[in-house]
């Protein structure tokens, strides 16, 4: 049981090391790119596979802990300067963040061969056995320094020292004097307020008994484009010096990169730090708090009830009144703590982001065609439950942009785009809901090819010419796939039927814009959390149903008027447009009740199309929390869930999307 | 069990909900490996404890170890488009629960409920379900050996439900193939 804990501990703890290292992988391959690698990224780097060793290998986990010990040699190579930082140290690097990933999908399954972590090992060793021949390591002719010194350097810290020297940094002795109590904690605000301008290559403590007692020195080697002034006006103290221990001083004008460069650096350890206040938690957890909330909305509503029947039994008597504020206090109180643990929920976006990153890599690789995905509003918050259930329709969007959208270099050549296509991956807050826009500047979807293919497969007469709109809604039915052959990519007869099923069990829709040439732009609406959601209340016959606001429009009194039928299917005239009637006894096969003398229409929308629901009664809006019905009523037709409005019985929640299809679909079949 | 006389088996139950499917796994796996856990394991395999419950007068059994819990009479929101014996879902403690009704699920006049009427929770797994019974009476232990298979006199689809009948005192008690029992689709 310990053990299988621990096993857990460690699938999530390393999935949670995979994905930092997935984003820092692409930031090595960007600065890679701008020939700005920054050591601290690689010993980061390092270090996290190290750790990933160490937990694998205290575990038992073999199979991990031998792969990550081979590349922990590789890193430490590349940190040391033997291996040079290049494109191929990248491309390994990601092939073995995949493998890592296969490799713990596999102990999540309990299997142990499926995986061989040979192919890639090989690249790894071959990458050690590549170490660069430095000849000029262990002599630095240009450095003031002492053979003592030099010979205290670790190797590491010499390679950083040489470095230093080929970026033509100034370097530096800094000299510290320090409190005995106090030493460790000044030395590093110290190193921490140069690093931020430079790099400490080595801190060498130092005897020198002139400094008088209770004092350390240290010495600190330095590299940096600041003067010795700017240092010592940097750290503010009157106890350091700093002299050169460059011979000759040849100038550079880096100052002023260098500091913005190390920016992002300052950033990462304030990130750093807020991780470590953070606590990790199964979301099962959370939603048993939720449920609990639940339960408590409605004991408030009993206790409602109670103030309300005593005040009508016993007049304004104090206890009914001191009764009554209480339950609007616990209200007050519950909506609060309802939105808290709502919010512990929430996690950016930007969590997908890098797994998508990923995916682009390498499909660009596969197609041959140069992809950038663009990112924008990573930090927009979502229920971590949507989040996970959203990277496969997103996945699948991008896909079909590499696949179907961006053009091969030479075609965008002709049509005047630059070389190398965008993806741009956005996502924004708009009121309750989130946003999420994948926009290509490809090819745009063509008219011609879908229809083309429409026809082929049967879905499209052959004497009609559709329209744009029509092309889009041809997109997302069953079975369609425009690539002339069934590719890798976006084939194997899963289309964007599925992407759309997804989002619509999300609770969220999708709509598409394109202009041929110019590119095609998907965008997902969502709301914030499926936990909470706001309802209205319906009553047809006997029976209480919630309809979720999300996809309610507007709500009406019928006018009989204005009912009409259609061939023999009843539709509404609702100002200029004519909607489907829909009526959730016949939906449901419930036995025909009586129509009420006053009935309601709740407008529905599902993506553009509207519907209306036929109800006796609206019963007013409440907040509420969708529950599973089991496996085995899973996948009924037109309703979503249950949930608990405060009375006896539970109520079934309609789910408006396959409440209408299902409702459009069986008046086809009785036509 | 220690000398101790109790006659209910120490027995450790799953929590409720707070396995997620791979827990639930590892946790299988895990009693496989690992016969040496005492609490755990403390039950000869030969002896299990049965809850008796009636339906239309007569002594129905399950293992106790899928009861979850036993409810008072609840009425069921109704649920279109499943099978007709399923009476509808209930909430217990904020989960909700497909309820069968039993009469009906073994083919007889539904009845009316009354105040002995219960609903028997079982859990599987991260599953629940439950009977409508007419009542429940007690916990008996149960050896396997006194398991006498089913007299021919029940034949049709009833005749999959059961394991087989065993005698209490003078109580002839039906018991249950609950994977069968419960299911439907």
């Amino acid at each position: 049981m310990e053990k299988e804990s621990a096993k857990r501990d460690f699938i999530s703890e390393a999935e949670e090391i995979l994905e930092e290292l997935t984003g820092d992988i692409q930031s090595l391959e960007t600065s890679i790119r701008r020939n700005n690698v920054r050591p601290d990224l690689i010993n980061k780097i390092f270090r996290q596979f190290h750790s990933l060793k160490g937990i694998s290998g205290m575990l038992g986990f073999e199979k991990i802990s031998g792969f990550t010990h081979e590349l922990e040699n590789m890193l430490d190579n590349l940190r040391l300067g033997k291996i040079a930082v290049s494109q191929k140290v990248v491309d390994v690097l990601f092939q073995s963040m995949d493998l890592m990933h296969g490799m713990i999908a596999e102990l999540i399954d309990e299997q142990t061969d499926g995986i061989d972590p040979g192919p890639v090992l090989r690249k790894v060793n071959e990458l050690i056995q590549e170490e660069e021949s430095s000849a000029q390591r262990n002599t630095f002719p240009g450095l003031d320094l002492d053979q003592q010194t030099l010979q205290s350097l670790t190797e590491y810290e010499e390679h950083r020292l040489h470095e230093n020297m080929i970026q033509g940094a100034q370097l530096y002795n800094v000299r510290l004097v320090l409190d005995n109590a106090t030493f460790d904690l000044e030395l590093r605000e110290i190193s921490d307020l140069l690093n931020q301008h430079g790099e400490v290559i080595s801190t060498l403590p130092s005897f020198e008994i002139s400094a008088g007692p209770g004092k350390m020195v240290f010495r600190l080697l330095y590299g940096t484009g600041l003067t010795a002034e700017a240092i010592l006006r940097k750290l503010g103290r009157t106890e350091i010096t700093a002299s050169s221990i460059r011979k000759e001083t040849n100038q550079t004008g880096r100052v002023e990169t260098l500091e913005e460069e190390q920016e992002p650096e300052k950033a990462l350890e304030t990130s750093l730090k807020s991780l470590s206040r953070t606590v990790r938690v199964d979301i099962q957890k959370l939603d048993e708090v939720i449920n609990v909330i639940g339960e408590l909305v409605i004991t408030r509503a009993m206790v409602a009830n109670v103030s309300r029947e005593l005040i009508a039994a016993e007049g304004h008597s104090r206890l009914g009144i001191t009764l009554s504020r209480v339950a609007v206090d616990l209200e007050k109180k519950l909506n609060e703590l309802q939105r808290n643990v709502i919010e512990t929920r929430l996690v950016p976006v930007g969590q997908i982001y890098h797994k998508l990153g990923r995916m682009v890599r390498k499909l660009s690789r596969e197609t041959n065609k140069q992809v950038d995905l663009r990112f924008s509003g990573e930090d927009t918050e979502l229920d971590k439950i949507m989040i996970e259930e959203l990277s496969d329709p997103l996945m699948h969007i991008i896909r079909n942009a590499i696949d179907h959208g961006i053009e091969s270099a030479d075609e965008r050549k002709k049509a005047g785009k630059p070389d190398r296509g965008t993806i741009r991956l956005s996502a924004f807050q708009r009121g309750n809901n989130v946003v999420i826009q994948v926009q290509d500047d490809g090819r745009g979807i063509q008219i011609k090819k879908v229809q083309e293919q429409a026809r082929k497969r049967g879905l499209l007469p052959a004497d009609r010419v559709p329209d744009i709109k029509e092309c889009i809604d041809i997109l997302f039915s069953p079975g369609f796939s425009s690539s002339d052959e069934v590719t890798e990519l976006s084939g194997r007869g899963v289309g964007l039927d599925v992407v759309k099923k997804n989002i619509s069990g999300l609770k969220g829709f999708i709509s598409v814009s394109t202009e041929e040439g110019r590119g095609t732009m998907f965008e997902i609406t969502l709301p914030i959390t499926l936990a909470i959601i706001q309802a209205l209340i319906v009553r047809t016959g006997e029976t209480k149903y919630a309809v979720p606001m999300s996809s309610i429009s507007e709500t009406v009194q019928i006018e009989n008027s204005n009912i009409h039928t259609v061939d023999r299917k009843e539709v509404y005239c609702l100002r200029d447009r004519t909607i489907p009637l829909i009526r959730i006894s016949e939906v449901f096969q419930l036995p025909q009740n009586v129509r009420g003398e006053r009935q309601y229409l709740v407008i529905v929308n599902v993506g553009e199309y509207s519907a209306g629901l036929v109800v006796d009664e609206l019963a007013g809006q409440q907040e509420i929390v969708i529950k599973s019905m089991g496996e085995k009523l899973k996948n009924i037709p037109g309703i979503a869930g249950a949930t608990e409005i405060g009375e006896s019985k539970p109520v079934l929640v309609i789910d408006a999307e396959s409440m209408v299809e299902e409702a459009t679909h069986g008046r086809m079949r009785a036509g | 069990m220690n000398g101790n006389e109790s006659k209910l088996p120490v027995r450790s139950y799953p929590q409720e909900g707070k396995q997620t499917e791979l827990l639930q796994r590892l946790l299988a796996e895990d009693s496989n490996q690992e016969e040496s856990l005492p609490t755990e394991v403390a039950i000869p395999e030969e002896q299990l404890d049965v809850l008796v419950f009636q339906l239309g007068g007569e002594h129905y059994g399950i293992d106790i170890h899928y009861v979850a819990e036993i409810v008072r009479y609840k009425e069921p929101a109704a649920v279109p488009h499943t099978v007709d014996f399923l009476d509808g879902i209930i909430s217990v403690r904020g989960r909700m629960i497909p309820v069968i009704n039993g009469r009906r699920r073994l083919g007889h006049e539904p009845a009316q409920p009354d105040k002995k009427t219960r609903i028997v929770v079982l859990q599987d797994g991260t599953e629940f379900q439950g009977i409508i019974v007419d009542s429940t009476s007690q916990v008996v232990p149960l050896l396997k050996k006194d398991i006498e298979p089913t007299p021919p006199v029940v034949t049709g689809f009833k005749a999959e439900f059961l394991e087989g009948v065993f005698r209490n005192r003078n109580q002839l008690i039906i018991l249950l193939n609950l994977q069968r029992f419960l299911q439907y689709v």
